[in-house]
């Protein structure tokens, strides 16, 4: 190694090379020091080096972890390898310790009953074994669409064959079930397409988890309801969803003709018009969008931002999406206005931030040339309902060959809600009341709990009406009913439940009673409490063995035929 | 120096060595505590992940993806199966939750698993890579006389000498260096006896001082 300068004789770059460390670690005496550095500023190798160990000794720089959509992929990844590692985890081992343990209790149990023994007369309570739910939910585990075996491999809140169901929450479709036949019931199972009124639209909860509407005229179909994945496949319209999703919970994925998108928790809508392809808009979180064909990612959209799917441009969200999605916005619930407001966790560009300007009014509408800037935008109102027309559809050609004619559709039918009896009994009572200001204030809730699109804010204005009224007769069917909405539209069913059992304690013996005791299994079984589910549906089916509500217990819990 | 035949001075030396940029996440005290008990939070954490909460697992997953993500960097350097073998580190500590004993920090034990995962893939890719390596190495030795190195170049040169350390070494001073770890919780990772550690730590900064002048 050639030196540019003469070193001192007794330290060149053999000694510069040892000395390295104690130099960069500050353990070097102030002579060494001073030797070193002095022997860098004339070598330039030295120099070199000196810089190279730095970097050896500092490390690469890290790239950043994944973040978003990414971080929820990977760690469903993680699951999915983990499963795949050890097709029987060890929980299981727990499990089929717990399931000989059963046999053997069982096996106990039969020879003392032959020797006629009770497990009573040893002291033994229904308490101290397994419940026997547990067996039951363990035999349930296969429900449509998928397994539900409280696995926790799974990592899901979906854990059981009764959570995988979906309900009407209002509004008028032809629905058909997976057989093919039309379906009465409000309660859906995956497999089921809905044809959307055209003058009405159409509110969904799914698996007690998301909830969604779908405009007039649209054409979706529940695909999948699966501890891991939801899908929903759109044909035609348009749909929004409110998917507030916890790290368990299933992945959300809409497929349309031209595109899926993947959704990790958010609220969004996805549009799909027969010429023009697919347009997906998010009002907040992130959605993913992919090829259907290759399953590639396609683009990502941001809240705050649309994704027109045929020309791959972005846009910004427009008044059409945001009509669309308030119906099943969550935050307006806990507000104080009884008008609709855009919640101000939704990115609206162009929005005002101030809460008095976030209504439907202050959105920018998009500029013409893009799809949704239709016509038959509908104002909805408070009070009755809009006939608008669907969009898309076109003129017709004078020299095309005449159409064939359609088949005769069957009319769409309007779910039977079960607030609307309570609602007008509400306001009747109101009425008997003759106190003006009582029947205001619950006609103006009437009013709101009438539309589809407003029914959301019915439960603020029933919340008013309690402040204020509580120790009056009325407020106890109050209670009931806005216990049913929350849970309907803000799914919050601990707060629901709070509202139903203040209902019952009020009037035990009132005209609903049968209907509240219905709506806390309900509950229950959306928010996948399962043994509470089927201790309320026994209480249930103890108490109106011929009720109304007998067959929508028994579609999720079958196993309960045998005790009725 | 044969491994294991170092004596436990040696060891000590060379856990004594404090370079500016080792900056030990967890100081020795308190990681030699953490490494015999777990935290009172981190041990309702791991028992709720056993009785198969999905939730403790995400939140086992979200407080150290980063350092399992960054430690198979550090060891691997730029690496497209990086996300894969993140994904088989928490796969594996997952399905192994039941084992976990609580007797050394939940940060700990995903080291050793993450050791365990890439020990053979270091082995097989050293052997591999090292003709390709020492070509490379000729080659960047000679453009290095000509070119002054920014500290960007720099970093990429130091990836390239530490990719040339044999694996074991460089699992040792990944740990101490870049881990901020001790030598008894490294041995504890490599279930190897302190003194190994401390050899291997001193003949791996003897080796890069060789590869750097070279």
């Amino acid at each position: 190694m050639a030196h540019p300068i003469n070193p001192p004789a007794r330290y060149g770059c053999q000694e510069a090379r040892e000395d390295a460390e104690l130099v960069m670690g500050n353990r070097a005496t102030a002579e060494v020091r001073s030797l070193f550095d002095q022997h860098l500023r004339g070598c330039r190798d030295c120099r070199q080096m000196k810089r190279l160990l730095y970097a050896v000794y500092e490390g690469p720089v890290v790239p950043p972890t994944p973040t978003g959509l990414a971080e929820e992929k990977e760690f469903h990844s993680v699951l999915r390898r983990m499963r795949d590692e050890n097709p029987a985890p060890w929980y299981h081992t727990y499990t089929i310790r717990a399931g000989i343990g059963v046999l053997a209790a069982s096996a106990t149990a039969l020879a003392l009953s032959l020797a006629g023994v009770t497990p009573a007369s040893l002291g033994f309570t229904s308490d101290d074994g397994l419940p026997p739910h547990g067996a039951v939910a363990m035999a349930q585990s296969d429900g449509p669409g998928g397994a539900f075996g409280g696995d926790p491999g799974e990592a899901s809140s979906i854990r059981h064959a009764a959570q995988a169901y979906g309900r009407v929450v209002a509004g008028a479709a032809v629905m058909t079930d997976p057989d093919g036949d039309r379906s009465r019931s409000s309660t859906f199972e995956v497999g089921t397409r809905f044809e959307v009124d055209e003058a009405e639209s159409l509110q969904v909860g799914l698996l007690g988890k998301m909830v969604a509407n779908a405009t007039p005229g649209s054409k979706v179909t529940w695909v999948k309801g699966s501890p891991s994945l939801v899908e929903l496949q759109v044909d035609e319209g348009m749909i929004a969803v409110r998917y507030d999703r916890e790290a368990s919970d299933p992945i959300l994925q809409v497929r349309t003709p031209t595109a899926v998108v993947r959704v990790v928790g958010t609220v969004f809508t996805v549009q799909v018009e027969k010429d023009e392809g697919s347009a997906v808009s998010v009002l907040r979180g992130q959605v993913e969008i992919l090829d259907p064909a290759t399953n590639q990612t396609v683009a990502e959209v941001e809240s705050g931002d649309r994704y027109d799917v045929a020309k791959g441009n972005y846009d910004t969200v427009g008044r059409f999406e945001v009509q669309s999605a308030l119906p099943i916005s969550k935050d307006a619930l806990s507000g104080g206005s009884l008008e609709a407001r855009v919640p101000s966790s939704w990115h609206v560009p162009g929005l005002p931030t101030d809460p008095k300007n976030r209504t439907i009014a202050y959105v920018p509408e998009r500029a013409r040339g893009s799809m949704a800037e239709e016509p038959s935008i509908r104002v909805f109102g408070t009070g009755g309902h809009n006939s608008g027309t669907h969009h898309g559809a076109s003129e017709p050609d004078v020299d095309a060959p005449a159409p064939t004619p359609l088949p005769v559709k069957p009319p769409a039918r309007r779910v039977e809600n079960d607030g609307d009896d309570i609602i007008a009994d509400l306001v009747q009572g109101a009425a008997t009341a003759r106190r003006k200001e009582l029947v205001a204030a619950l006609g103006n809730c009437r009013d709101l709990y009438a539309a589809n699109e407003t029914r959301y804010l019915a439960a603020t204005c029933i919340g008013r009406f309690l402040k204020r009224y509580d120790d009056h007769p009325l407020a106890a069917e109050a209670y009931l009913l806005r216990g049913m909405l929350r849970m309907d539209y803000a799914l919050d069913y601990k707060t629901a439940e709070m509202d139903l059992k203040t209902y019952l304690r009020r009037v035990p013996n009132g005209r609903q009673v049968e209907k509240a005791h219905y709506r806390l299994w309900l509950a229950a079984t959306e928010d996948g409490r399962i043994s509470v589910a089927l201790d309320r549906a026994r209480d249930y089916l103890d108490a109106y063995p011929n009720g109304r509500f007998v067959g929508k217990i028994l579609q999720r819990f079958p196993e309960l035929k045998s005790s009725l | 120096m044969q491994e294991g035949s170092s004596k436990s001075s040696m060891a000590h030396q060379a856990d004594n060595i404090a370079l500016p940029m080792q900056a030990p996440s967890v100081p020795a005290s308190e990681a030699k505590s953490q490494a015999t008990s777990l935290s009172a939070e981190e041990q309702q954490l791991v028992a709720r992940a056993k009785a198969g909460e999905s939730r403790a697992l995400r939140e086992i997953y979200n407080g150290h993806n980063a350092q399992v993500r960054a430690h198979l960097y550090r060891l691997l350097g730029r690496d497209c199966e990086i996300d894969d073998l993140t994904q088989i580190v928490f796969a594996r500590a997952f399905n192994a939750l039941h084992k976990f004993q609580g007797n050394s920090a939940l940060s700990t034990w995903l080291y050793r698993i993450t050791a365990n995962t890439t020990h053979n893939l270091l082995r097989q890719r050293f052997r591999r890579d090292r003709v390709k390596s020492a070509l490379s190495w000729f080659n960047a030795g000679r453009e290095a006389g000509r070119v002054s190195t920014s500290r960007v170049e720099a970093r990429d040169e130091a990836h390239r000498i530490l990719q040339r350390l044999n694996p074991d070494l460089r699992e040792v001073f990944v740990l101490y260096h870049y881990e901020g770890l001790t030598l008894q919780e490294i041995g504890n990772i490599l279930k190897k006896p302190v003194s190994t550690v401390g050899d291997r730590l001193t003949r791996a900064r003897k080796k890069l001082r060789e590869l750097v002048a070279s």
